[in-house]
C-alpha cells in the first residue's frame, strides 16, 4: 500500500470516527502529509476565516450603533457604542495572530496598521490621536471615510476610535455623560468617529474579501491560494507557526497588555481572545476532525503537546488573574514552544536564516 | 494558479509620498569620519561583467548550504545546467571567495566563531585544503583574494586580546605571512577594491568568544565602523562610523567605481530606546556615509536586521535582504531613494547575475529567485526549488571554466529544479 493510500485511509478513518460518537479523533489521526494538510484546511475554515468575519461583523456593528447614536446622543446610546468598540477589539484580537495574506499584503501600506497602529513597532500613538482628534475638530474639513483614507495609520484604526469613544477630546475625561455631552455640543465628533468607522469597516471587508474572494485583486482567494501552498516561498504550516510565533514575541516584547485599551481597560479581554484562536489553532474545534497538537500526540510528541497544552493554561490563569508579568511570561514561553517543540514535533523546518542569523 | 505578484515598484511619485507620510522620519546623512581626502577610486572590482563570456565558461551561483552538521558544505548550482552540487565541509560555512587565478577553486569560511576553513576545487568536488586558525582566533565567516590570487585575506578575532584582525595567508603554502589589525573588534567582512589594493573592512564591533558560543560580550561598549586599509601594509587609511552606535556593521559590497553599501544589524538589546535605525548606508569615496533612512514602514519589517548586500553595478541598484523579515528590499546608491522591494520566506542570499540582468535571492527552503534588476519584478519562469539543499546566509555569483566538471561523479545527489 503506498504512503498516499495509507495516508487518506488514515483521514478517511479520523472522518468517521468523528461521525460516529462525536469524539475527537486526534488520537487515532497520524502524522502524515495529508493529516497536516487537513488539519490546516480545518484550522482556516473553522478558525482563521471565521475570525475575520466576526471582526467585519463588529465593524458593521460599530458604524450602525454610530448612526444610531450621533441621531440622538444619550448615555445609553454611548454605553452601546462603547461595548461595539471593544467586540470590535476583542475580534481583532482573533485575526491578528494570523498575520498573513490579506492582512498584510503590502510591505509599505499593509491593512493591519491601518486597524492595529501599535502593531508595528509597539509605539503608544495616544498623545498623537489626541493632538490630531483636536485638530480636526478645531478644522473645516469634511470628516467622512474618504477623508481618513488619506490618512497615515498613526490617526485611524482602533485606537483613535477608542480616544474619540471613551474619552472627551476637551479634557480627556471619561465620564459617560462628559462624553456625551461633548457629542451633542461639538456635532462634529459624530463625523470624525463615523468617518474612522467607515475607514474600519473598508480595512475589514478587504480582509475578508480578501480571504473568500480575490487575493490582491487577483482571480484567486487567499484561502485557495494557501491551501496550494503558493506563497512566498514557503508553507502554510511555516506560514501559520511564524505568524503565531511573532505574535507572541509581539505581546512579551511590547508589553502589549499594558499598552492597548487601556482608556477602555479592554486589554485583557483581548489577550484572551489571542489566547483562544491560538489554542483553535492548535486544538482545532469542535467542528474539527485533526488537529496540530492532536497529531503531535500521535507522532510520539506527547510531551510536547502537553507542554504547550500547560503553558496556554498558565496564560489563562495569568489573564483571569489579570497579572501581566505572568502573562508576558507564559507569552514568551509560547512563542519558544512555536520556535522548537511545535515545529520539531510536526517535522516542519521554520528556516535555519530566520532562526539564527548572522 | 498563480500567486499575485509580491513585489513592489516604487515610483516616483509613490516615493515622494511615502516620504511626505511619514512623520518624525529619520535624518538622511551623517556621519564621523576621518582622512576623507583618501579617495578610492578604480575602474573595476571583482564584480562580473556584462561581455561574452569565453567558451566554456559557466556562471555559478555558489552558497554555503545545509541544516545540520552531517550536511553543511559548500553548495553550487548552474542555472545554465540547471544541475546543482555540493561539498561536505564538516563545518557550516558562511561566505566564500573565488581564486581569480585558480577559478575553480573557492574557499569557505566557517561562520563566527568557528576556527575552520576550507579550500574546494569544484571541478573535483572534493576540499583540497583544511586550515584552522592561529590559536587564540577565531574566523567571522568572510575573506577575499588579492587581485594575483597570491594572497588571502579573512578578517578574524584574536579572542584572548580582544581585537579585530586581518589575517593575510599566502596561497601557495597557506601560511600566515602577516596579521594586521582592523582597526576594531569584531571584523565581519572585507573586500578588495576597485583599486586592487585597498581592503574594506566591516568591523561589526562585537566582542565575542568561542567559549560563549553568540554572546556578546560588549554591547555598552560595542564600537563599529568601516575601515579602509592598505592591502599590502595593513596601514588604515580611513575609519568611518555610522550615528548610531548600535548598529553593527556586518556586510558590504562594492561597486567598480568604489561606492560601497553597507547592511547592519542592530543590538537592541544594547539601546535604551525604540526609534527605528536606518540598517543600510552608501559610502562614496571622499564623501560621508549616507544613510538610507526612508521609507521607515520598509525600514522596520526589516526587524533591525540586514543579512546580506549586493549592488547591481548596471542599474545603480543595491539589494538588501532581511531573512527576520522574510523581504529584499532595493535603494537607488545615488539618489538613496526606495526602488522596490520582494517579500520571500527566510531570503537571505543575494547575488547578482554575472550579466547584471538580474537580482538572485536564495533562502533555506533550497529556493532560488531571480528578479529583473531594471524592474526589480520576479521572473517566475525562472524560479528553481532544490527541494533536499538549504542555502545559507549568503550566495555568490561566480565564473568558473569547465563547469560541468563539477557535476561529474556528483559526490552528492543532484535533485532536479
Amino acid at each position: 500500500m503506498n504512503k498516499l493510500l495509507l495516508s487518506s485511509l488514515c483521514v478517511a478513518a479520523v472522518g468517521w470516527l468523528a461521525g460516529c460518537d462525536g469524539t475527537r479523533p486526534n488520537d487515532v489521526a497520524s502524522l502524515t502529509q495529508e493529516s497536516l494538510d487537513l488539519a490546516i484546511e480545518q484550522v482556516v475554515d473553522n478558525t482563521i476565516i471565521p475570525a475575520t468575519n466576526d471582526f467585519l461583523s463588529a465593524s458593521q456593528d460599530l458604524s450602525g450603533s454610530l448612526e444610531e447614536f450621533c441621531a440622538a446622543p444619550d448615555r445609553a446610546g454611548l454605553e452601546t457604542l462603547q461595548e461595539r468598540w471593544k467586540t470590535l477589539a476583542t475580534n481583532w484580537y482573533g485575526v491578528l495572530p494570523f498575520n498573513f495574506g490579506p492582512v498584510n499584503d503590502d510591505v509599505v501600506f499593509p491593512a493591519y496598521l491601518y486597524i492595529d497602529s501599535y502593531r508595528l513597532r509597539g509605539t503608544n500613538y495616544t498623545e498623537t490621536v489626541r493632538t490630531e482628534i483636536d485638530n480636526l475638530l478645531a478644522s473645516s474639513d469634511e470628516l467622512n471615510t474618504t477623508y481618513f483614507e488619506g490618512k497615515t495609520f498613526q490617526y485611524v484604526g482602533l485606537l483613535a476610535l477608542e480616544v474619540a469613544l471613551f474619552e472627551t477630546a476637551a479634557s480627556q475625561n471619561s465620564n459617560l455623560d462628559a462624553v456625551v455631552a461633548e457629542f451633542v455640543s461639538t456635532p462634529r465628533k459624530c463625523e470624525l468617529a463615523s468617518g474612522l468607522a467607515g475607514l474600519m469597516e473598508e480595512k475589514a471587508q478587504y480582509i475578508v474579501d480578501g480571504w473568500n474572494t480575490s487575493y490582491l485583486e487577483g482571480e484567486s482567494s487567499y484561502r485557495t491560494l494557501f491551501l496550494a501552498g503558493d506563497l512566498d516561498g514557503s508553507t502554510p504550516l511555516v506560514v501559520l507557526i511564524t505568524s503565531v510565533q511573532e505574535y507572541l514575541d509581539y505581546l512579551d516584547a511590547r508589553d502589549t497588555v499594558n499598552n492597548v485599551a487601556q482608556l477602555s481597560a479592554n486589554n485583557w479581554a483581548q489577550m484572551s481572545k489571542g489566547i483562544d484562536v491560538i489554542e483553535e489553532l492548535l486544538e482545532g474545534t469542535d467542528a474539527s476532525t485533526v488537529s496540530l497538537l492532536g497529531l503531535m500526540d500521535n507522532s510520539g510528541n506527547g510531551t510536547n503537546a502537553d507542554t504547550v497544552r500547560a503553558n496556554i493554561a498558565a496564560a489563562r490563569e495569568a489573564i483571569a488573574d489579570q497579572d501581566s508579568v505572568s502573562f508576558n511570561s507564559m507569552a514568551a514561553a509560547l512563542d519558544g514552544n512555536c520556535k522548537r517543540e511545535i515545529p520539531d514535533s510536526l517535522d516542519v523546518s521554520l528556516g535555519i536564516n530566520f532562526t539564527d542569523g548572522d | 494558479m498563480k500567486l499575485p505578484e509580491q513585489a513592489g515598484v516604487v515610483p516616483s511619485s509613490q516615493r515622494r509620498r511615502l516620504l511626505q507620510m511619514i512623520p518624525g522620519g529619520l535624518v538622511a546623512a551623517a556621519v564621523v569620519g576621518a582622512n576623507p581626502a583618501r579617495a578610492l577610486t578604480s575602474a573595476t572590482n571583482s564584480h562580473n561583467t556584462t561581455t561574452a563570456l569565453p567558451a566554456g565558461w559557466h556562471e555559478a551561483w555558489v552558497s554555503a548550504e545545509g541544516s545540520d552538521a552531517e550536511h553543511f558544505g559548500l553548495g553550487w548550482i548552474s542555472p545554465d545546467l540547471q544541475q546543482a552540487n555540493s561539498v561536505l565541509a564538516g563545518f557550516r560555512g558562511h561566505g566564500m571567495a573565488q581564486n581569480p587565478q585558480q577559478p575553480a577553486q573557492v574557499v569557505m569560511f566557517s561562520r563566527a566563531p568557528g576556527r575552520e576553513l576550507v579550500v574546494v576545487d569544484i571541478h573535483k568536488q572534493s576540499v583540497l585544503k583544511r586550515i584552522d586558525c592561529q590559536p587564540g582566533y577565531h574566523l567571522a565567516g568572510h575573506g577575499c583574494f588579492s587581485a594575483d590570487g597570491r594572497l588571502l585575506y579573512s578578517v578574524e578575532s584574536n579572542y584572548e586580546k580582544g581585537s579585530g584582525q586581518v589575517v593575510v595567508r599566502d596561497t601557495s603554502s597557506w601560511a600566515i605571512v602577516a596579521d594586521y589589525s582592523s582597526g576594531g573588534i569584531g571584523p565581519h567582512e572585507v573586500r578588495l577594491m576597485p583599486d586592487q589594493q585597498t581592503l574594506v573592512i566591516a568591523n561589526g564591533g562585537l566582542l565575542t568568544h568561542p567559549d560563549r558560543k553568540e554572546e556578546v560580550l560588549n554591547l555598552d561598549s560595542m564600537d563599529s565602523s568601516l575601515v579602509y586599509m592598505n592591502g599590502a601594509t595593513g596601514e588604515i587609511l580611513s575609519q568611518w562610523r555610522l550615528p548610531e552606535s548600535k548598529a553593527s556593521i556586518r556586510h558590504l559590497d562594492v561597486a567598480p567605481d568604489g561606492t560601497v553599501a553597507i547592511a547592519t544589524q542592530v543590538q537592541r538589546a544594547a539601546m535604551h530606546n525604540n526609534d527605528l535605525v536606518a540598517l543600510g548606508a552608501i559610502h562614496k569615496p571622499g564623501q560621508p556615509l549616507q544613510l538610507l533612512a526612508e521609507p521607515s514602514m520598509v525600514l522596520a519589517q526589516f526587524d533591525d536586521y540586514m543579512g546580506s548586500v549586493v549592488i547591481n553595478a548596471r542599474e545603480r541598484v543595491a539589494g538588501f535582504s532581511s531573512p527576520r523579515g522574510n523581504l529584499v528590499a532595493f535603494w537607488n546608491i545615488d539618489s538613496l531613494e526606495l526602488a522596490g522591494y520582494y517579500r520571500f520566506h527566510d531570503v537571505c542570499g543575494l547575488a547578482c547575475s554575472r550579466d547584471q540582468k538580474h537580482f538572485v535571492l536564495s533562502n533555506s527552503a533550497g529556493e532560488v529567485r531571480l528578479l529583473d534588476a531594471a524592474s526589480l519584478k520576479e521572473n517566475r519562469t525562472l524560479r528553481m526549488s532544490w527541494n533536499d539543499r538549504h542555502w545559507d546566509n549568503h550566495m555568490n555569483s561566480l565564473l568558473v571554466p569547465d563547469l560541468h566538471l563539477s557535476f561529474r561523479a556528483a559526490a552528492n545527489p543532484v535533485t532536479s529544479a
